[in-house]
């Protein structure tokens, strides 16, 4: 869960801000549930409509499914994942009473970085916002009007992240029919403090198979794929990534696409465990070079097979992905 | 001589049974599995005889005593203290005398629901079992809409199995309470136990008499039936869904009897889950039958579904374009326009999507130009608009207002207000606070 670290700068004594900072998780807007009544048949005079059970206005009274195409924002901040994006909406907003004649706010402006393990000292972020500049400087010049920018960062690393937001904005005091007296820049900074958990737990197998003859030597690759998440999500594709001379063939649910029938991605529940498998062999005809990195002492000869990709989403589509580092065989 | 009642091969052709409500059990039993209520039909005591006219109601049955459903102490006493002022002190409040089918009619379930439990509990004889179903399904319903599910679960306690023998008439073994009650009873009594599966038998034990009944009726009758089936069909899938089993709910909804409605709810079920291009091949499937199916007037469910793709594809720019299209053909939905203002937010345009949403809440004219309506709130609904606040809405407006200002609480409680200006209308009037994030 996000914690938000307020941080002041020393400007205690000029009074409070007149610009405020909120911050919205933008995670996929998910589908509202709704539980339909059955329909009353009995006429007794005591009729309920059918309407009132249903989430939306226009919605069938006949139709007793769950699910309703209506969207609902985000009600909570939720889990970070390693292999999503991260996405979140910054607002400043001008918090001056209407009426308020003796001062005006201009030229608001955010910045944002994000802290991580990795990069303690913070990376800058890029914003995405309204299209047109002019809606930027408009935007917030009345009580009332708010900038809004959209933060999109992919999580790379498990464990604590900070989102450091600054805020800058001039306070312009007027000394009557509009003309300005003073003003001052004005700046303040918020953190917001979250972990990235991992989703997916890897587990690999490398086995070189028995040799057939002269044929060159085959690998079975197996995984084992386990969901540490909340919620379930759905299995979207599991590759290998293999160096150019070996090809990896997939034993899995994506093995023959053939016919129509309709197939679907597996769905992991929470701590449920897939099974994948690949069959990597050389294709080319050089042996695989002894792979450096790999080798724990001079003459192992390892070969490198390849690299497990996995892509997944979660509700409402929102996808994330994880890759392996290269994957080799046992030590001979 | 009393005559003694039993269940068996012998009542296929006894004369003195009365044909049409008395279902001979053995060509049931080899039609669809019997319920086993009907199997367990074995009263202890000796009836007397019935008259040679075979009419069931001047039979003598024995009067059933359901004052076990009667108890005040079963019956929880609704609190207000989660409702917002703008409600509780409003002109449309009805006096708490209002009769019964009046509080129904103009959507005051809250006071509907106290009026059946005091109903229930001073004024309706034990035996008088019509009645009594009657007002405890009006109980049952109305806490189950103003958010008291809790409650309701805990009420619908007493009824117990709804498939033992005193629910059924003694000599018709026809079943005394409504459709709706038993439907009703079912996912309260599976929420109350936490037990789906419990739940998912009990859908399936209605199923079974559904399929009976719809054998031995006909005509108009027969349709009632097999639509009942059909829908306990779609439940059965709503309750996997709540028991998070989605890829059980999906393969559920497959296997039941092809119709558009089911794969527009396995779309939405893909796209819960998450599998995008699996939504994809509903929604392609759904465009390439017919458009009977869709209501007259109204967007295309498959265009619906694909804007919907769309915002779950992340695509929030196509998104908008898409709900936009929709909403200009379509002015008056309001969940076209809500879903709008939703994917406005996330492409950066909060003042449009809070637009959007204010000119939902007053029924006023076309929200998306921008312009701030939020103080000019009783605007009057144009070209037949009318004013909405369904949960979502609400929901999505007090977020939005919670991101625009630290006085996000006085924009909510205004919001409320408003709302509660509003005329009651049959499908509810009265919010609870959680619904403004109060």
């Amino acid at each position: 869960m996000s914690r938000q670290r307020g941080q002041s700068t020393s400007e205690g004594l000029k009074g409070p801000h007149t610009v405020s900072l909120k911050v919205l998780r933008l995670s996929r807007p998910s589908l509202a549930d709704h539980h339909p009544l059955p329909q009353q048949t009995s006429s007794n005079g005591l009729h309920i409509s059918p309407k009132a059970s249903l989430s939306f206005p226009s919605a069938d009274p006949t139709d007793s499914f769950i699910l309703s195409p209506v969207l609902t924002l985000p009600p909570a901040f939720g889990s970070a994942y390693v292999g999503e994006t991260f996405s979140c909406t910054l607002c400043a907003n001008n918090e001056l009473p209407e009426n308020d004649e003796a001062r005006r706010i201009s030229a608001v402006r955010i910045a944002a970085e994000m802290q991580m393990p990795s990069q303690p000292a913070g990376l800058a972020l890029d914003l995405a916002g309204a299209s047109s500049s002019d809606v930027n400087e408009n935007a917030t010049a009345k009580p009332g009007g708010s900038l809004q920018k959209i933060v999109r960062f992919e999580l790379k690393e498990e464990g604590n992240h900070v989102l450091a937001v600054t805020v800058t904005y001039t306070e312009t005091l007027l000394a009557g029919e509009g003309r300005a007296a003073s003003g001052r820049v004005r700046t303040f900074r918020k953190l917001y403090q979250f972990v990235a958990q991992p989703l997916m737990a890897v587990r690999t197998k490398v086995e070189e198979l028995p040799a057939r003859g002269a044929a060159p030597p085959q690998y079975a690759l197996e995984a084992q794929l386990e969901n540490l998440g909340e919620s379930a999500v759905s299995l979207q594709a599991v590759t290998v990534n293999t160096k150019p001379n070996y090809t990896a063939l997939s034993l899995n649910w994506d093995l023959d696409l053939s016919g129509d029938k309709q197939t679907h991605s597996p769905v992991l529940k929470p701590r449920d465990i897939a099974q994948v498998a690949f069959l990597v062999q050389n294709v080319g005809g050089a042996e695989a070079p002894e792979d450096a990195t790999t080798a724990s002492k001079p003459g192992d000869r390892r070969v490198a097979l390849g690299q497990l990709n996995i892509e997944w989403r979660s509700a409402m589509g929102d996808y994330g992905s994880l890759a392996t580092g290269w994957l080799s065989s046992k030590a001979r | 001589m009393p005559r003694r009642q039993t269940r068996g091969p012998l009542d296929i052709d006894d004369p003195l049974a009365d044909p049409p409500s008395t279902p001979p059990p053995s060509k049931s039993r080899n039609l669809a599995p019997l319920t086993p209520a009907l199997q367990t039909q074995l009263p202890p005591s000796p009836r007397p005889r019935s008259p040679l006219s075979g009419d069931s109601a001047s039979i003598h049955r024995p009067a059933k005593d359901f004052s076990f459903l009667l108890n005040p102490a079963t019956y929880h006493r609704l609190d207000t203290q989660h409702i917002p002022d703008a409600f509780l002190n409003s002109p449309h409040q009805p006096s708490p005398d209002t009769p019964l089918p009046d509080l129904v009619r103009h959507g005051h379930f809250r006071l509907a629901a106290a009026t059946a439990a005091r109903e229930l509990t001073t004024s309706t004889a034990p035996q008088d079992h019509a009645a009594i179903f009657s007002l405890l399904y009006v109980r049952l319903a109305c806490l189950v809409l103003t958010s008291h599910e809790v409650l309701a679960t805990i009420e619908a306690k007493p009824l117990g199995d709804l498939s033992r023998s005193v629910y059924r008439d003694a000599v018709t073994h026809a079943h005394l309470v409504s459709w709706e009650l038993r439907v009703l009873v079912v996912r309260l009594q599976a929420l109350g136990l936490g037990d789906w599966r419990r739940g998912i038998m009990g859908y399936y034990a209605l199923a079974a008499d559904a399929r009976s009944e719809a054998r031995r009726a006909t005509g108009s009758e027969r349709r009632v039936w097999r639509s009942r089936l059909a829908d306990l069909g779609v439940r059965v899938g709503g309750a996997l869904v709540e028991m998070h089993d989605l890829d059980g709910a999906a393969r559920h909804l497959q296997s039941l009897d092809p119709h558009p409605a089911h794969q527009a709810n396995l779309a939405l079920l893909w796209l819960r889950i998450g599998d995008v291009p699996a939504a994809q091949a509903c929604v392609a499937a759904l465009e390439a039958t017919t458009a009977v199916f869709d209501p007259d007037p109204g967007p295309r469910t498959s265009d619906i579904l694909e804007a919907l793709v769309r915002t779950a594809d992340g695509n929030y720019t196509a998104a908008v374009d898409a709900w936009q299209r929709l909403h200009t053909t379509y002015p008056a939905d309001a969940m076209v326009a809500q879903n709008l203002a939703v994917c406005l937010l996330y492409t950066g345009q909060l003042p449009e999507a809070r637009a959007a949403l204010e000119s939902l809440i007053d029924g006023s004219g076309d929200g998306g130009d921008g312009s701030d309506d939020n103080d000019g709130g009783r605007a009057a609904a144009g070209a037949g608009r009318h004013a909405h606040a369904f949960h979502a809405l609400t929901f999505n407006l007090s977020t939005l207002y919670e991101l625009c200002s630290e006085r996000a609480r006085e924009h909510k409680v205004r919001l409320a207000e408003r709302v509660a200006a509003t005329a009651p209308r049959p499908e509810g009037w009265e919010r609870g606070s959680a619904e403004f994030k109060l």
